[in-house]
């Protein structure tokens, strides 16, 4: 197993060695220890289901990068799942459907998508979430955005910007202004690219409203002035107005935060029907969390977030240095047994030489001389 | 991408055919790159401007795309034949500058397009510097295109035998005359436009929504 060949992984796939695997296992585990703090409960779902109860509902949206594959066992196509939020809607929507209103749960696990795009070339990512069902108020909303907000602070991210947006305004709009399915894709492909000039080439209601809502992005103060002075169909109001209640609130509780407001953006919204957000930061290529409402049944919605290792990882802070104790293996167990409990990762020396050397070569910052931990000298090399 | 928020904005501007026209542009928005930008001798790639927290890069067009895409530079100045070629999904498009104008064509010998009908192709094979636009633009009319890529003197694969069309673009047609072949078939107009990188645009939205403004003003300007 040493040849070339043999050690090529598949492309968008890697092994994810210390310290980062311990940096992605930390990160993990602190986000979910906020949620949890706020009362939101672990679920696990499988990584494989079947392609057509995966793909159905939320998860047509991730059709396109699904891995499938042929189950021996049913004869039938499974789906390796590219996003964890679907299946907590298919849970809160049958198994949980009972349970208690609001319904919150949380979640960390990895995905794996079909197609590397360029610019996120990781095929297996772990996804970190939390889910509010069955809350259709802007209280849920701001509930995930503060969770959202108290993650990031646990993770170290001193500055990023939240981009909120409003995933279900367009549609509002172009349903109002009848426009016809060709000149639809037209407008939907000119908003994804923010092409303004195109928007404004086109004549009519429809694609003047929007031509003015694209060009409305930007820093929420100015955003909010320009968004406000467009003259919305009805549909489209009210859901303009949900974003600036959410918006208000969150200003009020957290008016240090970088804010922008985005009325057009759909990237990464498949599903969201609701306000949406996105998290950035420099140093990060793409949003490193986002989230939004969703539809789970007809009479049902929820409120969730999603962060993303992969680029997670590239701005989050790592964890705090660990103290590394050499134990001689003649020691007591128990003297060891008790500096863990300490918080002291205590490593026990095989080898046997019980110096600075060794110690040293075991990345360890001290050594246990007579029951106490010692600091290693500065290395003279 | 680690670059700090505090860094400079960083423009990338491609070489040759469209440089000669975004240095004049920058101009009339008040961007003067430093003198070594307009030294054809000089050999560096990065360049101050008069606008403070502003700088520039010189790339080749293909590059100015990925530069941007990858958050390398924040915004650029790229023809719309290689934003249709690679398709980013992180750019922006928010401004057609109108200059660069030209079209994207299939074209072939004079002597094959007098007895050729377009419309009974099922396979082509195509010389071109845009296979995936290619693919995409006969996929869509029913035919397979096998797509030699070749970097540049297109025109010469139908002569040598390469191949009988090329994808390439096409401002007067002289190029094409000058080489015995004919434009049968326009695919796309095309123009350069300002691109922005999306996540620069929500961590820096002021600095560049201003900047893009003050393209467009520019832009508005000079068609009226």
């Amino acid at each position: 197993m040493t040849s070339n060949d043999q050690v090529l992984l598949p492309a968008g796939l890697a092994d994810l060695l210390p310290p980062d695997a311990e940096r992605e296992e930390a990160a993990s585990r602190a986000v979910v220890d906020v949620f949890r703090s706020h009362g939101y409960e672990s679920v696990r779902p499988p990584l494989l289901e079947f392609e057509d109860s995966l793909t159905a509902g939320l998860g047509a949206a991730g059709a396109g990068s699904t891995f499938r594959l042929m189950d021996p066992h049913s004869q039938r196509m499974l789906g390796v799942r590219a996003d964890i939020t679907p299946q907590i809607a298919r849970i809160a929507s049958t198994r949980l459907a009972a349970a208690v209103r609001p319904l919150r749960l949380c979640y960390a696990g990895d995905v794996l998508r079909v197609n590397a795009s360029a610019n996120r070339g990781e095929r297996q990512v772990r996804q970190i979430g939390a889910e509010l069902i069955g809350c259709p108020g802007a209280d849920a909303d701001v509930e995930i955005l503060l969770l959202t907000i108290e993650a990031l602070g646990t993770l170290g991210i001193e500055y990023f910007t939240i981009d909120l947006t409003c995933p279900n305004l367009v549609p509002a709009v172009m349903e109002s202004s009848a426009l016809g399915p060709e000149l639809q894709t037209e407008l939907e492909d000119a908003l994804r690219r923010k092409n303004v000039s195109a928007l404004r080439s086109l004549s009519g209601d429809g694609p003047r409203i929007l031509a003015e809502l694209a060009a409305a992005a930007g820093p929420v103060e100015e955003a909010e002035t320009r968004l406000r002075s467009i003259d919305l169909p009805d549909r489209a109001a009210a859901v303009r107005e949900r974003t600036f209640d959410v918006l208000g609130r969150l200003r009020s509780f957290v008016p240090e935060i970088a804010l922008t407001l985005d009325p057009v953006e759909n990237r990464g919204f498949g599903y969201y029907a609701g306000v949406g957000f996105a998290v950035f930061a420099p140093g990060a290529r793409r949003e490193i969390a986002f989230g939004g409402r969703y539809r789970i049944s007809p009479d049902e919605t929820a409120f969730g977030v999603s962060f993303f290792t992969d680029s997670l990882l590239r701005v989050a802070a790592g964890p705090a240095p660990a103290r590394r104790v050499l134990v001689s293996r003649t020691e007591d167990p128990a003297v060891a047994a008790a500096l863990r409990r300490d918080g002291w990762i205590a490593i026990v020396d095989l080898l046997g030489s019980g110096d600075s050397e060794t110690a040293r070569r075991a990345r360890c910052t001290h050594v246990l001389r007579d029951g106490t931990p010692v600091p290693l000298a500065p290395d003279p090399g | 991408m680690n670059r700090d928020r505090s860094d400079d904005i960083v423009l990338a501007v491609p070489r040759g055919r469209i440089a000669r026209e975004v240095v004049p542009l920058l101009a009339d928005i008040g961007i003067e790159p430093e003198p070594a930008f307009r030294d054809p001798d000089s050999r560096r790639l990065s360049f101050r401007t008069s606008v403070d927290g502003l700088s520039l890069i010189r790339v080749r067009s293909f590059d100015a795309a990925t530069f941007v895409a990858f958050g390398g530079a924040d915004l650029g100045v790229v023809g719309y034949d290689v934003l249709l070629e690679f398709d980013y999904d992180d750019l922006y498009l928010p401004l057609d500058l109108g200059i660069g104008r030209c079209r994207l064509a299939v074209a072939e010998p004079a002597a094959v397009a007098s007895s050729d009908d377009p419309r009974r192709w099922s396979h082509v094979r195509i010389a071109t510097k845009y296979p995936a636009t290619t693919r995409r633009h006969f996929a869509a009319r029913g035919v397979q295109a096998e797509c030699v890529k070749l970097n540049g003197s297109l025109e010469l694969a139908p002569q040598l035998g390469l191949c009988r069309r090329i994808v390439d673009l096409v401002d007067t047609g002289s190029t094409l005359r000058a080489n015995g072949l004919v434009e049968v078939e326009k695919i796309a107009d095309i123009s350069s436009r300002l691109v922005v990188n999306r996540t620069a645009m929500k961590l820096r939205p002021r600095h560049l929504n201003a900047l893009v403004d003050r393209f467009r003003e520019v832009i508005d300007g000079a068609s009226d």
